[in-house]
């Protein structure tokens, strides 16, 4: 029977993430404290898991590796070796090699290229430990098994004794078994049981065994094949082999039991060769139909009991999403019936669909509450950044979370890791101040980062504070006049200063290091988080530190809109982004300069955008008619015209990109519940669009900001009036 | 009548590995992702093998096979260890706690059920 197994390599991908994580982990507690034993332990099993699990699955360099770590590590475990940071920080860069592995494993690509040299090094680590002793070479080979084969000499007739100790039953073993194998090895010529150690039945003891036997037995198995057949006999259970023949007089020999470690084999370990990486794991039929749901797993996470105590089922995440996007459709569809149903007439909203409505949003509710996955492990990697980085600049670092159990989207998780670390780069390369510095500023030598997590309304937050240098305004102009990317006569706020730091090409360092690279990074983070439906911004204290927060949704499935017509058409301005809306009267409109058209609302100069012109849609009403809805994006606020409000309704979001194409201040589109679909409005998008051309942005800054600039430009407002599409000019 | 086995491991991968396999050679099978977890399972089944990892959080399997051993339901049962060719001193520390046989990893499901029917009827 073949049973193929590579249905298990993806289940042993995860788990070997796990490993590695609490590995991670593990190893950076082991800094502070290298001589506790339990975190050796936890490291040392993690390693040893992925050793077995990796050469089962056939993946004898992940094995291969995992095995010279595991070396050294029970030195370490011994209490022979010491951690010292070398070797804390050669074994974290083993688990970057693990990862390479397991990544090449996984996606056919090339092993990492460092791994023969960190074998070197841990392989030198070990006999440093051991006094020069050398190593046992790593094992790559496929179990050791034991040859049976032999050349066939014909059939022998062997005389077998089997002399089982007194416990042997204790130890599960079972002599009818080992007669039975005996006998499937060739023709039993006779068979003799010595009853002679039987003592009174008065004085047995049932749980014993007294009996030994003699067969005689022709085979063509080799002598070496039957000494197997007692590879698991217990120590004190003897038995003698010796050839049959009466001329010859072989003398008996007696075994050790374990003279065979492994089996006889025949098979080959390359069921891998099958490998289905796109097949989940229960889905193969078979057996998994009689079979119990073998998915069900116990959390490996050890560092946080509860944790620890949740029974959890891994799901194909293709499977989850699906079921998301299924339950989605199941809304739609709802509140498709629901319409129609009312249009048969008032009162025909029966309390049944009512009843079945609410059923269906609490499903859904529940659908996405499957995929929200705690920040933890991401904050655990952030861990690991500040330490190397920390490391390598020579500064000291306390690094410390909170909130590491706030959950978030599973995709959100996903992505948010890469902005997160070069936040965290950043904050500990260009924040945090060298010892020296710090003591001169009478802070403490050692720099503390702050990584927190929190939930508020709709939206999960991630701030990232440190109490370095804070940012320098003046440098920070400078530099982004320099770079044109302010024009100097601009008047900007504090805080539009310090988010400068977020626009293309800025860089704040002032030599480009190996560690933040080309300080391109901020604007990749801000570009991520925006991808996520987020937002960035920094506060920033010079001399004291700065914080950056994160606003990211709670979910990407699913959105608060708020539904609005413009001509024959509905669209969703997200409801989070909404401030309040309000019907203007035409005079309450100015039009500068550059700038496009404004209104004054208690005293704030917000720009005005007519949405179905920046959406490029015909017949928008007039603007007498037309409502303001006034949305706000980062601390920025705008009035978007549109000609009706239709109502707020929660919608499913589905991806414009994936169906059509990005479009330009459009975020994704929905299915409303009388089946039309309805776009969703980019609201940052949109705000670009509004955006003047950059040789106009000194004028701009100017009328947003200085409410008296705005009575001097009233008079160009009609001229300017005659070209509608320079509104839409980004 | 069908015959239950025992499978613990603290390896997911590696116990629905040995679960399938024993699965499809007509075991049921009952799953412990560490000793302690395992004992808890054990008590008042019926069991006909158990297949342990020796490595494991909370109880490993050395313990494990020790307190299976000393109760009645256990006591002449087949207990196959997973080992790894550098556990020469575990497997004996296992064998002394009472074990059956053991199983080197790597192994593969022919191998596994090689091992099996040496030790169950």
């Amino acid at each position: 029977m073949q049973i193929d197994i590579s249905r298990f390599r993806d289940s042993f991908f995860v788990e070997a993430a796990e490993h590695l994580e609490n590995m991670e982990a593990a190893l950076l507690q082991l800094e502070g404290e290298p001589e506790n034993t339990e975190t050796l332990n936890t490291i040392f099993r993690a390693a040893h898991s992925i050793k077995g699990a990796s050469t089962t699955f056939g993946m004898d360099e992940v094995g291969k590796f995992t095995h010279v770590l595991e070396n050294l590590l029970d030195q370490l475990r011994e209490g022979v070796a010491k951690a010292s940071d070398q070797l804390v920080e050669l074994m974290l860069t083993s688990v970057d090699v693990i990862e390479g592995l397991l990544a090449a494993e996984k996606e056919n690509a090339d092993p990492p290229g460092n791994v023969d040299e960190v074998i070197a090094a841990l392989n030198e680590a070990f006999q440093a430990a051991t006094g020069g002793q050398s190593l046992d070479g790593p094992s790559g080979t496929a179990g050791k098994a034991v040859e049976v084969a032999g050349e066939s000499s014909g059939e022998t007739i062997y005389q077998i004794q089997l002399l089982p100790s007194r416990e042997f039953f204790c130890f599960g073993q079972d002599p009818y078994l080992l007669l039975r194998e005996l006998a499937e090895m060739g023709q039993v010529l006779d068979i003799q049981v010595d009853s002679t150690a039987l003592p009174p039945l008065a004085e047995m003891n049932p749980e014993h065994c007294y009996l030994h036997w003699t067969i005689k037995l022709q085979t063509e198995a080799t002598e070496a094949a039957i000494h197997d057949v007692f590879m698991f006999v217990d120590e004190a259970t003897r038995w003698n082999i010796s050839l049959s023949t009466d001329t010859d007089t072989d003398t008996p020999k007696t075994s050790e039991a374990n003279a065979a470690e492994g089996l006889p084999t025949e098979t080959e370990t390359d069921s891998q060769s099958q490998i289905d990486q796109t097949t989940p794991i229960a889905e193969n039929t078979g057996d998994s139909a009689k079979a119990k749901p073998d998915t069900s797993a116990k959390s490996n996470v050890r560092r946080t009991i509860s944790a620890g105590e949740n029974e959890t089922v891994r799901v194909d995440r293709r499977r989850l999403d699906e079921l998301i996007n299924q339950i989605g459709e199941l809304v739609i569809g709802t509140s498709m019936v629901e319409q129609d149903l009312a249009s048969f007439g008032a009162g025909r909203e029966s309390a049944a669909m009512g009843q079945l409505g609410k059923i269906v949003r609490d499903l859904q509710e529940m659908s996405l509450s499957l995929r929200m996955v705690p920040i933890a492990a991401t904050f655990q990697k952030m861990a690991r950044v500040v330490r190397d980085v920390s490391k390598k600049l020579g500064k000291e670092v306390q690094f410390i979370t909170f909130g590491d159990e706030t959950e978030l989207d599973k995709t959100v998780v996903d992505q948010i890791g890469d902005p997160l670390v070069h936040m965290v780069r950043n904050a500990v390369d260009h924040g945090v101040e060298m010892p020296s510095d710090r003591e001169r500023a009478g802070k403490p030598t050692a720099g503390r980062v702050e990584l927190r997590a929190f939930q508020q309304g709709g939206n999960i937050y991630i701030e990232l504070q440190d109490d370095g240098k804070g940012l320098n305004r003046k440098t920070l102009l400078n530099k982004a006049i320099e770079k044109g990317i302010v024009d100097s006569s601009e008047n900007l706020s504090d805080n539009e200063i310090c988010n400068l730091i977020f626009a293309p090409g800025f860089s704040t360092a002032n030599e480009v290091t190996d560690v933040s690279g080309r300080g391109v990074g901020m604007d990749v983070v801000r570009r991520n988080v925006e991808a996520l439906q987020g937002s960035v911004s920094i506060r920033s204290e010079e001399g004291k530190g700065s914080t950056i927060s994160v606003r990211l949704p709670l979910t990407l499935a699913i959105l608060d809109g708020l539904l609005v017509r413009l001509g024959h058409e509905v669209y969703i301005i997200p409801l989070l982004s909404v401030v309040e809306s309000i019907r203007v009267s035409p005079d309450q409109i100015k039009r500068i300069v550059g700038v496009g058209e404004v209104i004054t609302l208690r005293g704030e100069v917000i720009p005005l955008l007519r949405l179905h012109q920046a959406l490029q849609r015909g017949n928008g009403q007039d603007y007498e008619d037309g409502l303001l809805v006034i949305v706000e994006d980062q601390g920025r606020r705008m009035a978007l015209m549109v000609d009706e409000l239709l109502g707020q309704q929660q919608v499913v979001i589905k991806n414009l990109e994936t169906n059509f194409r990005k479009v330009p201040g459009i975020a994704g589109a929905t299915i409303l519940g009388d089946g039309r679909v309805a776009l969703i409005v980019d609201i940052y998008g949109v705000s670009l669009m509004h955006r003047p051309p950059a040789n106009n942005t000194s004028a701009s800054r100017e009328c947003m900001s200085l409410d008296s600039t705005i009575s001097c430009t009233q008079q160009d407002t009609a001229e300017a009036n005659t070209d509608p599409n320079s509104l839409t000019v980004s | 009548m069908s015959k239950t086995a025992l499978v613990v491991d603290d390896s997911t991968s590696m116990r629905q590995m040995v679960a399938f396999t024993l699965q499809s050679a007509g075991f049921e099978v009952v799953e412990g992702c560490d000793g302690k977890d395992a004992l808890a399972k054990s008590q008042g089944g019926n069991f006909n093998l158990v297949v342990t990892d020796l490595n494991m959080p909370n109880m490993d399997g050395i313990t494990l096979i020790k307190e299976l051993r000393t109760l009645p339901a256990f006591k002449f049962i087949p207990i196959l260890m997973l080992t790894t060719e550098s556990q020469d001193e575990k497997k004996q520390q296992g064998r002394a706690a009472g074990a059956t046989g053991w199983m080197t990893k790597p192994f593969n499901p022919e191998q596994l059920l090689q091992v099996v029917a040496k030790v169950v009827k």
